[in-house]
């Protein structure tokens, strides 16, 4: 059996488009192997959900259909087969003439396995379900491990050996959204521009502010500070970047989680917040009617740039359809018609980067977040060895200072993430003046 | 379509199977994790983790100053083996012929 997408695919009717383009579109590109319209800017999910396409995988264990949600590299739901390669980002990957996307971890469109679903209506707790008999159990793994796993094995070796380049900068920020453009802006206006890694690719990141000194399609993916280093990778082309920076400014945001709801994984359930930068990216506008789900503030802000209707959680019984959402059905039974659901979650910051620079970590009532002093400033202690015992900490203390701004200091409104960047940029000016690069050190970027 | 709560998509954990930990007696994101496979898939927890955290603290479960986060190990982006072997090619201990 072959985990990816199968030729039943081919003859869909074409779906209405949600998305309108901003201009008339000049690229096209194949999902599993029909030709779809997309527009320079586009990501291969924008272009997808503009052509009505949203289901582009089947989940682990019920076999559901699943498609792009975060539209911002975070979920992994959007994972397609890209030109022979596995398990590419469809949120980030932007469209090229030709290209050939497939989907993942499906068998077409009337895949048996989605039988799974209906077969387990009251759910499959693994610690009980078919462990006896054991012959049964037996027949059991044997299908499971044949639909287990993400995508195939590329179609050949990668042609390209990776490559590895060292940096050692004085500033580095990660992310370059909002705040770590503004910080990069400021440091750069003060005489230390900075090294930003984001990873976004370059086509992705609109806007007439963009930092001097960008590393693009970029992810830093790890803070080993035994090593005294933080790594970085693209895929394409494949490099790792080795990064020893003085000083590290983590503007990496926060993560839209779930609410849960009844079918809250529907194709064409996203991000409110993923969704509205998507359209400022790619300059697309809605067609489709949308139903933002959240509360508060920002939900209300997010549910007015998408200029969309806005209702609480605790007001929505179920979301409704089968292959793709359909609407939103509340608890007094009134449901309301749209193409996508947008949840408005408060947000949770990306905390994972700082946790492992050793920050220390505490829970906000939305998320996880490091703690951090009014500057933004991190006090990280010395990192242990993850086989060190407790209290044996003979690691020196980490050779950087580290800093948080924007969503990932707390900040939720534009006003305050502005504050957290104005803070910390003078802060770090401050302490690039007390201790000054050591004559050696010179970036090798 | 069965309809189900989803606090974890990657791994499909329903509200049900949360429930389920909770009855047998379990109260924190590690424990529930280890028991339900929340948070194991490819997003590594960033859809999920704050959304557990939050019912249970919504269900007085655990008090909030003493929730814990699970382990955030590398790595937190997609890496190839690839780009991970290329760090390895100038170690001058690399046994490789
Ligand atoms: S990772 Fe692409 S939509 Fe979430």
């Amino acid at each position: 059996m072959s985990p990816r997408g199968a030729a039943c695919y081919r003859r869909r009717v074409p779906k209405a488009p949600l998305l309108a383009p901003p201009g008339p579109p000049t690229i096209s590109f194949y999902w599993d192997g029909a030709p779809v319209a997309a527009c320079p800017g586009d990501t291969v999910a924008s272009a997808l959900i503009a052509a009505g396409e949203l289901a582009t995988s089947r989940s682990a264990k019920y076999r559901r259909l699943r498609g792009p949600a975060c539209l911002h590299g975070g979920c992994g739901t959007c994972l397609v087969r890209v030109d022979g390669r596995p398990n590419q980002r469809a949120c980030l990957t932007p469209v090229r003439e030709d290209m050939r996307v497939e989907p993942q971890n499906t068998y077409g469109g009337l895949d048996p396995t989605a039988l799974v679903d209906q077969v387990f209506r009251r759910g499959i707790d693994h610690h009980h379900l078919v462990v006896y008999p054991r012959i049964a159990n037996q027949m059991m793994q044997g299908v499971a491990r044949e639909l287990a796993g993400f995508g195939e094995l590329p179609d050949a070796p990668p042609e390209d050996v990776p490559g590895v380049v060292d940096h050692a900068p004085e500033v580095l920020v990660i992310g370059a959204g909002r705040s770590g453009r503004a910080l990069a802006t400021s440091l750069a206006a003060a005489g230390h521009p900075p090294l930003v890694v984001e990873r976004r690719p370059a086509a992705a990141l609109a806007g007439s502010d963009l930092p001097a000194r960008l590393l693009a399609g970029v992810g830093v993916f790890a803070c080993y500070p035994q090593e005294r280093l933080w790594a970085a990778a693209s895929e394409q082309p494949p490099v790792l970047h080795r990064l020893r920076p003085r000083h590290v400014v983590l503007a990496v945001g926060a993560h839209e989680p779930t609410i849960p709801l009844a079918n809250n994984d529907l194709p064409g359930v996203v991000s409110a917040r993923g969704l509205a930068d998507m359209l400022e990216q790619t300059g697309r506008k809605l067609s489709a009617r949308v139903v933002v789900i959240g509360e508060g503030a920002r939900a209300e802000l997010l549910a007015s740039t998408l200029a969309a209707e806005r209702v609480p959680p605790a007001r929505v019984r179920k979301l409704i359809g089968a292959r793709r959402v359909k609407g939103v059905q509340l608890e007094d039974g009134k449901i309301l018609r749209c193409d996508l659901v947008a949840l408005a979650p408060d947000p949770a910051p990306a905390f994972e980067l700082a946790a492992q620079a050793g920050a220390p970590i505490h829970f906000t009532g939305a998320g996880f977040a490091p703690v951090v002093d009014a500057d933004g400033r991190i006090a990280a202690g010395p990192a242990a060895h993850p086989l060190e015992a407790e209290g044996a900490q003979t690691a020196p203390p980490p050779p950087w200072t580290l800093w948080a701004v924007g969503e990932l200091a707390g900040a939720t409104t534009p006003a305050e993430i502005r504050g957290t960047v104005d803070r910390c940029a003078a802060a770090l000016v401050r302490a690039l003046a007390e201790s000054p690069a050591p004559k050696d050190s010179h970036d090798r970027a | 379509m069965t309809a189900r709560t989803f606090v974890c998509r990657c791994e499909d954990v329903t509200l049900t199977e949360i429930e389920r930990a909770i009855a047998a007696g379990l109260s924190d994101v590690e424990e529930i994790k280890r028991y339900t496979g929340l948070g194991t898939g490819p997003c590594q927890g960033k859809e999920c983790l704050s959304a557990l955290g939050r019912l249970l603290v919504a269900r007085n479960l655990i008090a909030p100053a003493a929730l814990r986060p699970f382990t955030a190990r590398p790595p937190v982006e997609p890496v190839t083996f690839g780009a991970l072997a290329a760090g390895a090619t100038d170690h001058p201990e690399d046994p490789s012929p």
